[in-house]
């Protein structure tokens, strides 16, 4: 196995079976996959793809019923590897009946880390995922959004050098997602490497390097996200401060045909719902009472 | 029954004690060698047909060693040998004579067995277990305590969290409600009563909540898949077990301290009626004797007064009945040589069945005789009515034997104005007297005692007596050696039979303090919720938390019934096992009626022995969980000794190892998110 792959499959595959043995579901099948060193991978791929069923296969939760799974060039069943890997669940499966900080201490034990350490990191992870002001309410207290808060700061209490991200946007709301998606890319300049999968595909073009996209428990395609999205057919130009009229219309239709293509559209770019989103509220913190106004009418008023 | 849990009770035969342990080491490297062999055997088949391409992980989780195949080879090696021994019919224990017909099934004593198959048994066990054990040993040595103490602890916050705490507010009924219960109680009667009720409430609870907590926490766990994020840390899969296992005895023990302190202060403060505290308020140490009964006729074994439980045997009551009931002692305990007040109280307990009315509050006459190995006793002639005889008539140079030589000690004392018949403790001189004969002649006697139905009474005996029992080494008779002391019981009342069973009289060695050895019943049950936790928790690594729970309480209530399960896995009941019962109602046959010798009453009866062979093997993993009931002694007044304390900590362990290696092989194979 080469040195900087942090997981590696070799044609896993999973078969559910019922009580007597018989087959009844192949979640996975003979899965091929890599993940480098540093980067952001993404699972994608619909309900019941084998997303979740690949992530548990690589905690050592479930066994294959054949091929192999490495983390770190040691087998997936081996627990020491656990040493190096922060998991986050896509529900926050934590007891409820713990505090924040009890939760982090709890878990932090269960790495054997001391005391101080385990102490000076649960106030830390407590401050960066927002609830130092709830730290001591207990968790069947907490909204979905902080749950999946308080576990993310669990998977990352023993500083790890891979983590695993189920669904890690479920139940956020869209500040919450964009805090996520940047924590993520945080981890990345941190060095570590990211696992993540979601079945919301703006979440992960957004951050991911290189995905895989399974459905029915194969593997339908896999590699980079510019590589994958791009569309080599296409021209895109962009520019700034020009009115779309007939003769620029037609100017151009000229141009591209001179150099034997077509234009297609031309029109104004819109923006996401969450960059608008984002907007409003940004707005709204630094203008308390004032309505948003779009660009185009923001423009009109002359404000 | 299998000795490997060992007895307690003060009815049912000899307490464990450490001249146990090296049969009870032996007794449990065949029983649980046996499934560990069974275990190992079923794993290398399923582990050795994984094809040796199969997946690195898939090897990794059913790793086989070449020490595993080695044990495996040898332990089957060595089974080889006991068949083979089996089938020759060479190398076995002796069988124990078959007891009287009707008697109660009497468990063997767990003893070494020297002989070479139950050697050779045991040594396949050994090997079965060090094969089965090794990933479990390999893995044991990785436990980290920090993990552990950290799952503990959730266990522990857990249960606290469901407000559990409140259950254990019920230990306070019994004094609450006292009125209520305890109507009808006779006086004497009140403070076993009370330490029996509150016991029974204090077992109930601190097993019933133990229970539940520990078969349904790690099925909960899986179910919420809260275990996931546990489990996706460096966590050994034993170390949830062992963690749920210690959070929730820790939380059970605490609770079971305070219920026991909280019932100490209540009971010490209860109003109780004196004699009831006199009689069962104390830890008695006694020193037991075997009991015989012995008449004229060799074959005497006391009569049965025709009660459905026939525990205790009777003598006849009348002055020249040469019935007696004696208590044989091999050893004086070394605190009896110099007492204070020089003498030792022997209480007894005595049933007495009337042939005649009697009279109105009046007891039994009783004598007791109590006599060293130096004055042995003989049974009398026809012509000496019903009296006992001084066994050595050798004259001296004197020509007196000892009996005249003692008579003539007697009369020598009444001279100097001192009745050594009448002498008691509180006498110093007369008491004096009665030591200084007892130490001569070894030989001391009380007649008269006016004894009552089922009370508990005592007398004093010179302290003399023992320092004589000290004297020489007792004679070899029929190649053991003689007691070193003996106490006859006669009754001399006509028309009264005298009932008694082995308990029924010892030498009170000291008297402890009650709360102490309530403390040590507290120790009994703490380890019956081990045993139930333990059972709860191995169950819950594969059951659901329903199964786990009617699962353990089948077992423990299994635990419960060893006596009926022994006269099962011995095929002793009356009528016979459970194919031939069949057949006599069928045939509409007694009970009792001797088995025909037919054919088909023979494939009947290899049926029934089939299903004993059955019980045997479920007996194995069956607790017997009366072993840690010390109630009895408790609500006696009797102390449980330290000694039975550390023989079932022993035994306790033995029991919870195999539960503990199964349940680790269960969690370890189970996918947890499937």
């Amino acid at each position: 196995m080469a040195a900087d792959y942090v997981v590696e499959t070799r044609s896993l595959t999973k078969v559910y079976r019922d009580f007597w043995g018989r087959k009844k579901k192949t979640a996975l099948n003979a899965l091929d996959l890599t993940i480098h060193k540093g980067e952001i991978f993404g699972l994608l791929g619909p309900n019941g793809s084998g997303k979740t069923t690949t992530i548990k296969l690589l905690l050592g939760l479930l066994f294959p019923t054949a091929g192999d799974a490495f983390v770190f060039g040691e087998p997936a069943a081996k627990v020491e590897k656990n040493e190096r890997i922060g998991y986050l669940p896509e529900e926050s499966y934590l007891y409820r009946f713990l505090n924040a900080e009890e939760t982090l201490d709890f878990y932090g034990r269960l790495f054997d880390i001391p005391a101080e350490v385990r102490r000076d990191r649960a106030a830390k992870l407590i401050e960066m995922v927002g609830l130092g002001a709830d730290k001591k309410r207990i968790l069947r207290e907490y909204s979905k959004g902080m749950r999946q808060r308080i576990g993310l700061a669990q998977a990352l209490i023993n500083d790890p050098e891979l983590v695993i991200l189920d669904e890690p946007t479920s139940g956020l709301d869209p500040l919450g997602t964009r805090w996520m998606k940047d924590l993520i890319l945080d981890l990345r300049r941190q060095g570590k490497t990211v696992l993540m999968c979601s079945h919301r595909l703006d979440d992960v073009q957004d951050v991911c390097d290189r995905i895989a996209i399974l459905y029915n428990g194969d593997l339908q395609t896999l590699g980079k996200v510019s590589n994958l999205l791009e569309d080599a057919n296409r021209l895109e130009l962009r520019a700034r401060d020009v009115k779309e009229t007939p003769e620029l219309r037609a100017d151009l239709e000229a141009v591209f045909r001179k150099y034997g293509g077509r234009l297609e559209a031309v029109g104004h770019p819109t923006t996401t719902l969450e960059d608008l989103f984002l907007r409003i509220v940004e707005e709204s913190k630094a203008r308390p009472g004032r309505r948003y106004l779009p660009p185009a009418e923001t423009a009109a008023s002359g404000r | 029954m299998t000795p490997l849990f060992g007895i307690l009770q003060l009815d049912r035969g000899e307490p464990l004690g450490f001249a146990n342990v090296s049969g009870l080491v032996q007794a449990w490297l065949q029983d649980a060698g046996g499934f560990a062999a069974v275990g190992l055997v079923v794993y290398l088949l399923y582990a050795l047909s994984v094809p040796t391409d199969k997946s690195q992980s898939e090897r990794l989780r059913v790793p086989v060693s070449t020490w595993m195949l080695a044990m495996a080879a040898l332990a089957l090696v060595c089974y080889a040998g006991v068949l083979a021994l089996l089938v020759l019919g060479k190398g076995g224990s002796p069988e124990p004579p078959p007891p009287p017909p009707g008697a109660a099934a009497v468990t063997p004593p767990t003893v070494w067995h020297p002989e070479p198959r139950p050697v050779l048994l045991m040594v396949a066990g050994l090997f079965a277990v060090l094969g089965i054990a090794e990933p479990f040993v390999r893995d044991l040595v990785l436990v980290r305590g920090r993990r552990v103490w950290a799952l503990a602890k959730l266990g522990f916050k857990e249960a606290a969290a469901s407000r559990l705490y409140w259950v254990f507010l019920l230990a306070l009924l019994p004094f609450l409600f006292r009125n209520v219960w305890s109507a009808g109680v006779r006086p004497v009667d009140e403070f076993r009563n009370l330490v029996g009720v509150t016991t029974l409430v204090e077992t109930v609870l601190v097993l019933a909540v133990g229970l539940i907590l520990a078969a349904f926490s790690l099925p909960t766990d899986i179910k919420n898949q809260t275990i996931h994020t546990v489990l996706t840390k460096p966590v050994l899969r034993f170390e949830v077990v062992l963690g749920r296992f210690l959070g929730y005895v820790g939380l059970m023990t605490l609770a079971l301290a305070a219920m026991t302190a909280a019932s100490l202060v209540l009971i010490n403060a209860a109003n109780i009626n004196e004699k009831a505290e006199a009689e069962t308020a104390k830890a008695r140490v006694p020193v037991r004797g075997k009991l015989d009964f012995k008449s004229r006729k060799a074959d005497f074994e006391g009569t049965n007064v025709g009660r459905e439980f026939d525990y205790r045997k009777y003598i006849a009551g009348h002055p020249d009945s040469p019935q007696r009931a004696v208590w044989s002692f091999a050893r004086v305990p070394a605190a009896a040589l110099n007492p204070p007040g020089d003498f030792i109280p022997v209480e007894f307990t005595f049933d007495i069945f009337k042939m005649t009315k009697g009279e109105e509050n009046r007891g039994a006459k009783v004598v007791f005789r109590f006599v060293t190995h130096n004055c042995p006793q003989a049974p009398p002639e026809p012509n000496q009515r019903g009296n006992w005889q001084w066994a050595d008539r050798q004259p001296d140079a004197a020509g007196k034997t000892p009996e005249q030589r003692y008579q003539a000690a007697v009369e020598e004392y009444r001279q100097q104005g001192v009745n050594p018949a009448l002498a008691t403790p509180a006498d110093p001189k007369g008491w004096a007297a009665v030591n200084d004969l007892a130490e001569r002649f070894g030989f001391y006697e009380i007649p008269d005692k006016e004894v009552f139905d089922y009370a508990v009474m005592g007398v004093d005996v010179p302290a003399g007596l023992f320092r004589n029992a000290r004297k020489n080494d007792p004679p070899v008779v029929d190649g053991k050696p003689a007691p070193r002391v003996q106490v006859y019981v006669k009754c001399e009342s006509p028309g009264q039979m005298l009932g008694m069973a082995e308990p029924d009289l010892y030498l009170l060695e000291s008297t402890l303090p009650f709360s102490l050895n309530f403390v040590k019943w507290a120790a009994g049950l703490w380890c019956k919720l081990c045993v139930v936790v333990g059972v709860a928790v191995a169950c819950s690594t594969y059951l659901s938390g329903v199964l786990s729970l009617l699962t353990t309480l089948i077992v423990y209530w299994l635990g419960t019934m060893t006596e009926f399960l022994n006269d099962l896995a011995l095929n002793r009941s009356v009528g016979g096992g459970p194919f031939e019962s069949m057949s006599r109602l069928v045939r509409a046959e007694s009970p009792t009626a001797p088995p025909s010798e037919t054919g088909g009453a023979q494939v009947v009866q290899a049926f029934d022995r089939f299903f004993a062979w059955v019980v045997r093997r479920i007996q194995n993993v069956v607790p017997d969980v009366e072993s840690f009931t010390w109630t009895n002694f408790v609500s006696e007044g009797f102390n449980v000794s330290g000694e039975y304390l550390v023989v079932n900590l022993l035994t306790l362990v033995g029991y919870l190892v195999p539960w503990f290696v199964l349940a680790y092989y269960l969690l370890k194979s189970r996918e947890v998110a499937s």
